[in-house]
């Protein structure tokens, strides 16, 4: 039928065009533009660290044993007289998987438990609730402490860990979110209508709420970041991989502050700082862009 | 009007959803005292017909609509009571067999329909889900079948692709309308239709309405308190008032010959622009509590006609005329008020 197929490319042409506005939106917001640069650089080292590191980040002695910035070493060496920006550049991988892929499995648990716990009334939305709020009772530091200390501090582990102890306080946002959505008479009427709930969680409630689940997952990725390098800080990373942390934790052990090795910590230390910083921008930018009510002035309506 | 309104319900003489007893009440828990919104209501509706049901706010109308199509909120339950659609019960049918009937058979416009679509979804989507739920339409018709619906509602397809806060409140009541209409069911229910529309929008959404009827010969049951839409649209009205029926007759008789003293009252607070603002009148008292209803007439307390008879028992409904019930000792006196 030919109407169809129209109406199928006008619809899917509209959506482009919906996130065309919001893409240009979201980058002539100052934060989403500062952001996007500062993350995108971030990325861009990580990715590209063995095309644009001067040294091997693990070859001892390309350098004398803690040697001061210099024109061969801009960044000084450590105490193995490894080059300290190659392993900078290096490190930056693990702290981005680390943050990226716990943030995202945090993320998608909190929403597969926050929306029932919010949809469902009566008492499975009790028990939903309940469990989330037993869970936030954890001490999610102590625990990874011991867990690293038990199971072993390969990355994947600390991701596993991470993931497991940082979804309770956004599924508590989202279930506050699916609270005040379920009350609207759209989603009184689509029960009406006779569909399950499964297709009103999914159709109805969870679009709504996609903005503040986006914006949930950046900031558990600022978390998720900031944990993994004072896990690594503590020495309970894994240590046959570099890691901001884990460059901080041997930095701290070998004393580098008391012998004047500033440049040890200095990158690492900013690097970190740097990561969370424009994570933040971006969550912050697409809170503004995506929030409804802002939106129709910035880019929803013709 | 009139004549032809007879002449619909005298030949429509199949029943189409009946009524019995029907009682609805809110609680939070076991422990509360229940809020009776519906105490045991009788009516019945025959296939084409328009029942209208008239009251002021929290008289339990909205809740009386919510019970047939079995969309109570979570702390409302049918507690007695049948309600028989096309022969078959469903007022105590279990939630997971009532879906087949809801919007298939019986469809809902809901109050305030402005609120009735999810703003991030497209209209025309909207208007899809109860063709997809009910997967009454194949999938590759349902695009034309929208457009189709959005035609019969004087809307442009085109409506189909925007976002509900593209349209005007005139023109989301009648994608409401179009919705409810989709799975071509034989009883529509529309709560509060013209509310928060402008009149000249309100004249033609119940033209609409009755248009729609002619073709699609649906029952209809109109809640509204507003007197004046509902005189319009129905072919028998059933005044409401503390969760019961007190007053049940065809339109023309209501306006002419109320036989309930309320219903009295609530045709002179009509507002008439031919009369001048003083003379508009309202009633004195408030709905009694639903938690707690006395134990006689529940209108006693408002009513100029009251005697010790209507403190002490509940008159029933009983026949006053042809088609024409009234819950009243004093029904003979209310036309001397």
């Amino acid at each position: 039928m030919s109407t169809t197929e129209e109406t199928a490319g006008g619809s899917s042409s509209r959506r482009f065009d919906r996130f065309r506005r919001f893409l240009r939106a979201f980058l002539t917001n100052r934060k989403g533009l500062l952001g996007t640069l500062l993350l995108g650089t971030i990325v861009f080292i990580s990715v590209a660290a063995p095309l644009i590191a001067p040294y091997d980040p693990e070859a001892y002695g390309v350098g004398k044993a803690l040697a001061p910035p210099s024109v061969e070493h801009l960044f000084g060496t450590d105490d193995l007289g490894r080059d300290v920006l190659s392993r900078f550049l290096y490190g930056g991988r693990i702290s981005l998987l680390v943050g990226v892929v716990s943030g995202v499995v945090a993320t998608l648990a909190a929403t597969l438990i926050g929306v029932p716990a919010g949809y469902y009334r009566g008492r499975v939305g009790r028990w939903i609730t309940t469990a989330i709020d037993m869970s936030l009772v954890f001490p999610p530091f102590v625990l990874v402490v011991v867990f690293a200390a038990y199971a072993g501090s390969s990355v994947w582990n600390i991701i596993l860990i991470l993931s497991l102890l940082s979804w309770p306080i956004p599924a508590r946002t989202i279930k506050a979110k699916t609270l005040s959505v379920r009350e609207n008479d759209f989603v009184e009427s689509t029960e009406a209508l006779g569909a399950s709930d499964f297709r009103i969680m999914r159709q109805e409630v969870l679009p709504n709420i996609l903005p503040v689940v986006f914006a949930n997952g950046i900031l558990q990725m600022v978390y998720t970041i900031l944990m993994e390098a004072a896990v690594g800080f503590l020495g309970l990373g894994d240590t046959a991989r570099i890691s901001w942390g884990t460059m901080l934790y041997f930095a701290q052990k070998q004393a580098a502050l008391s012998s004047g090795a500033w440049w040890w910590m200095i990158l690492p230390g900013f690097g970190i700082v740097l990561a969370a910083f424009s994570f933040i921008l971006v969550g912050s930018a697409l809170d503004e862009v995506l929030n409804p009510r802002l939106q129709r002035r910035t880019w929803g309506d013709d | 009007m009139s004549t032809q309104t007879q002449e619909r319900s005298t030949d429509a003489a199949e029943t189409l959803l009946s009524v019995r007893n029907l009682s609805t009440y809110y609680s939070e828990d076991e422990a509360d005292i229940p809020v009776r919104a519906v105490d045991g209501v009788d009516f019945e509706i025959a296939r084409g017909e328009t029942y209208g049901l008239v009251g002021e706010s929290g008289c339990g109308k909205s809740t009386l609509g919510l019970s047939l199509i079995r969309a109570l909120p979570p702390q409302g339950d049918i507690v007695e009571g049948e309600i028989r659609f096309e022969g078959r019960e469903i007022g105590q049918l279990p939630k997971s067999e009532v879906k087949d009937v809801q919007w298939a058979d019986i469809s809902m416009i809901y109050q305030g329909a402005q609120n009735a679509f999810n703003p991030v979804k497209t209209v025309g989507a909207q208007i899809r889900e109860p063709l997809r739920v009910h997967d009454i339409v194949p999938e590759d018709e349902r695009e034309g079948r929208v457009r189709e619906l959005l035609e019969k509602v004087n809307l442009q397809p085109d409506v189909a692709e925007q976002y509900p806060h593209e349209l005007s409140g005139g023109m989301k009541q009648r994608a409401a309308i179009a919705m409810a209409i989709a799975c071509e069911p034989d009883l529509l229910i529309a709560d509060e239709p013209t509310t928060a529309l402008d009149v000249i929008v309100q004249a033609e959404v119940l033209n609409m309405l009755q248009r729609l009827q002619e073709d699609l010969n649906f029952g209809m049951l109109v809640i509204s308190h507003n007197l004046a839409a509902i005189m319009k649209l129905s072919d028998r009205i059933g005044v409401m008032y503390g969760g019961k029926i007190v007053e049940s007759a065809r339109a023309e008789t209501l306006y002419d010959a109320p036989k309930h003293p309320y219903t009295a009252l609530l045709l002179r607070s009509l507002i008439d622009p031919r009369r001048p603002p003083d003379q508009v009148e309202t009633i004195e008292g408030t709905p009694p509590d639903l938690r707690d209803p006395p134990t006689g007439c529940r209108f006693a307390e408002r009513c100029a006609l009251a005697t010790q008879e209507c403190r002490d028992g509940e008159p029933p409904l009983e026949s006053v005329g042809e088609a024409h019930e009234t819950a009243c000792f004093h029904h003979e006196e209310v036309s001397e008020l």
